[in-house]
Parts: structure tokens; C-alpha cells; sequence
């Protein structure tokens, strides 16, 4: 079981403020979550192996197009003058 | 309390590629805002990460320059932290094994500054906190992703400095190999070789170290050494009233020269590093390493050695033509238009260029009086087609004219002449018109030769040249009897 201050260690990081109650339903909900992935320990994984023969896993250096500034806009809440627009950073 | 400064360096260096580390977005400086992003470098669920072999052999390359051991098995992490400027919420870097472990640094002074690791990672995003034409911007921040996955090798030191001018000196050297080695453009102000300094105190002959502090933002060399010597004398003042040094992250305030504080060791970031589950582990097969290593460019300090044996310069000449990879090809390039004297070239670097280099408005190195100029000017001395000092009215005339040094000789009507008949035609108005002169030389007075000298260069209007004249008067002198 995650203890409170653990769960909010990790709120803290997520940038999230919760209430005593949330505190207390998240550390019962990601122990659950934490508990079930916690049977790939019973999975032996050391044996695999990744099979590279060619180099695959690389690109070359050759610039591509990307994405339409509109079009990235379009997905943020607020911008100005081709930038994003948040809430200040201090 | 006797106190000891130890100080290590934390370098991000991007690296010189054409497209970005993880995708294809142009890899370059400036531009519109959010012009160079796709939905790799902005995190879109669904994009996966594909390495640049590119970004991985400049990361190789820097890192051989500098003796590097290269893991040829090392694993990308995600280092996981919450900020604007990173859109994935995590960056893609390295952690416990990193690229390349243990190099060492030549210092100016004959020592060597180690290097703990090498690491590959991605940039990040920049954020503005007020409009890019300087207006207030209150409450709000601009974010501009064009830098988000710009490739980088971040580098540590070992903390084996001592003094802020060894460090600024260890930054200076190391940014010289990177453009030696043509691996990043080192551009301070555009942000491609980033600094950090560790700073701490400890009583001389204590092992262990005191608290250390971080200090941040040192856009330049100059404010490198300025913001340690600070953190120096702050913390001496700290821990002489009896207080402790508190760990911390300090950003150094270049318009008043002292830093303050970012955040202390409680707000730290806690990364949650983990392998980063996209990216398989990155395989440097031997064959890949060997023509990596085989094709080195030449190090500064190599290159220096070479000027000496090669050319016969001195160390001190070839340490200041080495001190940028520009000033040694030009050198070098100049050298090659004019093999018989390249201690002339040097010279003449050393003194006429480098004053112009060292004026506020210089031009960059593109726009440098052309190599083959300046060894023509050098050559036209060299055959007394041209004084000393009618060359350097010449480079005066042609440094930003870039116009042809013959030319520029004809026009300003310098050019020596080495006429002999004619010569010795003036030389004989000149001694006819100068009896008294003329009659004290022959009686052995040379006071009066740089009188009848002066004489001869007025009668060719500044055209004879004047060792030769001087010269020949007391030849004349001799033949006619003086003793």
C-alpha cells in the first residue's frame, strides 16, 4: 500500500493538488494498479533478445517536413503570434 | 579558515547534424516560431522515437576527441519532469549507461581536466517570458517547440578545478575541440554550447566535499569565471560567520554580477529515470568505431604541434593560430599560396589581422580579406615590389574592400620601384644636389645618411626602397673613397 506522503511526492510531480479523500482513493487505486503489474515479475525476461542484423533502430540525416504551424495551433488552448500561450513560468 | 574552491563543469553541446536526434525536423537556429516540429518532437500519442546515426557518430567523434572510453552498448532513459518546454513530459536522455565514460581535457597550463561521462539527450522546447520585441507579458509565458529534440552531448567534468580562470580556460578548450572537430557550432549566443558550474568550498587538505552549488545560465566565458568567483567569495562569507552552504540551484545575473538562488535541494527534481522503452539499446560495432576513429578531424593541440614541426613556428605562435579553428585554416590556406615564407604569413596574422579581428564589428570568418590576398600582399614585400609600410596602408585599404592587393599597391601608387638604373639615377640628382651632405658622407660622417636617404625617397615620391638606397650610398661612399 503507497503511504500518503508518497502518493503526494508524485502528485507533486504531476503538478496535481489533491484533496485528503483523493489522497486517500489514489494510494488504495495505484497500489491496485501497481499490484497487478507487479505479476510481470513472475515473467522471466532475461532471455529476450532483440535480433538486429541491418540497424534498423537508425535514420539517416535527411530533414523532412513536419507539422503546419496552423494545424498545431488548431490543438492548443491559447497562442499569440505563432507561439503557444501558457500560464506563466516563474 | 583556510578554504579551497572545487569546482566541475556540466556542458550541453548540439551537436552540428542537418535534421533533429529522434525525427526529421530541420536541425537548425531561429526561423518563425514553432516552424521546425512534427508530431515526434511534440510527443503525439502514437509517434515513436527513430535515432539519427548521424547525432550518434558527431556524439562519437567529440567524444574520441577528448580520449573517451565509448560504451558500445548504451541505453536511452526517460528522465521525467513536468514543464512547458517539454511537450512528451519526459526527456529522452541517457543515464546509467551513458555513451562514453572517462575522457580527458588538456588545459592550457600542461594539466588535464577529466571527464566523467558523455551522454546523448534531447533539447528542449524555449520559453519566453515577455514579447520577442521586449513588450510585458503579464501572467502568461510563449512557448516555442522549434528547439524540442535538437540533439545534444551533455558533458561532466570530474570536479577537479580549482579556480574560476582554470575553468573558464577547461570551457574555452573544450569549445575549441568541438569546432576543431566540427561537431557543434558552438555557438554561445545561439544556445549550442550551454554551461553550468558546480561550486564548493572546503577547508584546504580536507578530503570530503563541502555543499555544492549549481549555477546556471553562463551564456559566456567571461561570466563563466565571473559567476564562480562570485559563488566563491559568497560562500566564504557564508561559512566564515559560521554558517553552512546550502545546496542549491543559483542563476547567475549577468547585468550585476552575483547569483541567485533557483531552488534548494528539498525542491529537487526527482526524474524517475527509466529505460526509455521506445528506443532499443544503441549498438556501436567495432567497423563503425574504427572509421569513426580513423577519420578523426585533427585536435587543436594537434594541429598546434603540426604548425611548429611543419612550419617552424613558434609554440606561442602556433598556440594563438590554433586558437580557432577559422585562424589555423586561414593560416594554413594563406601558407599554401605562399610555401616559402609562412613565418611572413604568420606574422602577419599575428599583428594586422588579429587587431582587426579583435575590433567590436568584426566580420565572421566568411568575410575575411580571401588567404590568397593577404599572401600576395606578404609575397609583394617579399620581392621589395612593396615597403613594410606601404603594406599595411595596402591591408588597411583591402581588409574590408577585399580588393586585390596589386591593385589596391597600383592605385595608392605605393608600388616600390626596383629599377636599379633608376635608383641609382636619383640617388646621383640627389647627391649633386646635396654637395655639402654628400662632401661629410665621403668624409666617413654617416650621421648624414639618413638625411641623403631621405632626399632620394622624395626625388622617387616614396617609390624607392629605402634599406636599399641606404645601402647603396655607403657602397658609393666606400668606391669614393671614405673610410
Amino acid at each position: 500500500m503507497l503511504s500518503s506522503s508518497e502518493i503526494k511526492h508524485i502528485a507533486g510531480l504531476a503538478k496535481l493538488r489533491l484533496s485528503a479523500e483523493e489522497v486517500q482513493g489514489l494510494g488504495a487505486d495505484l497500489s491496485r494498479v501497481l499490484d497487478y503489474i507487479a505479476l510481470l515479475d513472475g515473467v522471466a525476461v532475461d532471455e529476450t533478445v532483440a535480433k538486429q542484423d541491418t540497424d534498423p533502430q537508425t535514420r539517416a540525416d535527411v530533414p523532412s517536413a513536419g507539422l503546419d504551424v496552423e494545424a498545431f495551433l488548431n490543438n492548443a488552448p491559447k497562442d499569440l503570434d505563432r507561439f503557444l500561450l501558457v500560464p506563466a513560468i516563474k | 579558515m583556510n578554504l579551497e574552491p572545487v569546482i566541475g563543469l556540466e556542458v550541453h553541446v548540439q551537436l552540428a547534424t542537418e535534421s533533429k536526434i529522434f525525427c526529421g525536423c530541420p536541425n537548425a537556429f531561429g526561423g518563425e516560431p514553432n516552424s521546425r516540429i512534427c508530431a515526434v518532437c511534440l510527443g503525439y500519442p502514437g509517434t515513436l522515437p527513430v535515432l539519427n546515426r548521424a547525432a550518434v557518430d558527431q556524439a562519437v567523434r567529440l567524444s574520441l576527441s577528448l580520449d573517451a572510453t565509448i560504451n558500445q552498448r548504451s541505453v536511452f532513459a526517460r528522465k521525467n519532469y513536468f514543464y512547458p518546454d517539454l511537450p512528451k513530459g519526459y526527456q529522452i536522455s541517457q543515464f546509467d549507461l551513458p555513451l562514453a565514460e572517462w575522457g580527458t581535457l588538456p588545459l592550457s597550463d600542461g594539466s588535464a581536466l577529466s571527464i566523467t561521462r558523455l551522454h546523448l539527450e534531447e533539447d528542449a522546447g524555449k520559453l519566453l517570458h515577455e514579447m520577442p520585441g521586449g513588450g510585458e507579458l503579464p501572467g502568461e509565458s510563449l512557448v516555442d517547440f522549434n528547439r524540442c529534440g535538437v540533439p545534444l552531448l551533455e558533458i561532466v567534468t570530474e570536479p577537479d578545478l580549482r579556480s574560476a580562470g582554470s575553468a573558464q580556460d577547461a570551457l574555452q578548450r573544450l569549445h575549441q575541440v568541438l569546432r576543431f572537430t566540427g561537431t557543434s557550432d558552438g555557438n554561445m549566443e545561439e544556445g549550442s554550447f550551454r554551461c553550468d558550474a558546480n561550486v564548493s568550498l572546503r577547508p584546504v587538505g580536507r578530503e570530503a566535499y563541502g555543499e555544492k552549488v549549481e549555477v546556471k545560465n553562463l551564456n559566456s566565458f567571461r561570466n563563466v569565471a565571473r559567476s564562480i568567483l562570485h559563488e566563491i567569495e559568497r560562500q566564504t562569507l557564508v561559512l566564515e560567520s559560521g554558517q553552512l552552504v546550502v545546496q542549491e540551484t543559483r542563476s547567475f545575473d549577468a547585468s550585476n554580477g552575483t547569483t541567485a538562488s533557483l531552488r534548494s535541494k528539498e525542491e529537487a527534481h526527482d526524474y524517475r529515470y527509466f529505460p526509455e522503452p521506445d528506443l532499443p539499446p544503441l549498438l556501436i560495432d567495432d567497423a563503425r568505431l574504427q572509421s569513426l576513429a580513423g577519420a578523426l578531424p585533427e585536435r587543436p593541440w594537434a594541429r598546434a604541434d603540426r604548425l611548429r614541426s611543419e612550419f617552424g613556428l613558434t609554440g606561442d605562435d602556433a598556440h594563438l593560430l590554433t586558437q580557432s579553428v577559422e585562424l589555423a585554416e586561414y593560416f594554413e590556406e594563406a601558407t599554401k599560396c605562399l610555401p616559402e615564407n609562412p613565418l611572413g604569413i604568420a606574422n602577419w596574422i599575428k599583428t594586422e589581422v588579429l587587431r582587426e579581428l579583435k575590433r567590436p564589428d568584426a566580420p565572421p570568418a566568411a568575410n575575411w580579406l580571401a588567404p590568397a590576398k593577404l599572401a600576395g600582399l606578404v609575397g609583394m614585400i617579399d620581392n621589395g615590389s612593396l615597403s613594410g609600410s606601404g603594406a599595411k596602408e595596402v591591408f588597411a585599404e583591402i581588409w574590408e574592400s577585399h580588393e586585390d592587393p596589386h591593385r589596391a599597391t597600383e592605385r595608392l601608387g605605393l608600388a616600390q620601384v626596383n629599377d636599379e638604373g633608376q635608383l641609382e639615377a636619383w640617388l646621383q640628382q640627389a647627391l649633386k644636389a646635396n654637395r655639402g651632405p654628400t662632401e661629410q658622407l665621403l668624409a666617413g660622417e654617416h650621421r648624414v645618411v639618413a638625411f641623403l636617404v631621405g632626399q632620394v625617397m622624395k626625388l622617387s615620391q616614396g617609390s624607392a626602397d629605402p634599406r636599399w638606397i641606404r645601402e647603396r650610398l655607403l657602397e658609393w661612399s666606400r668606391a669614393n673613397g671614405a673610410p
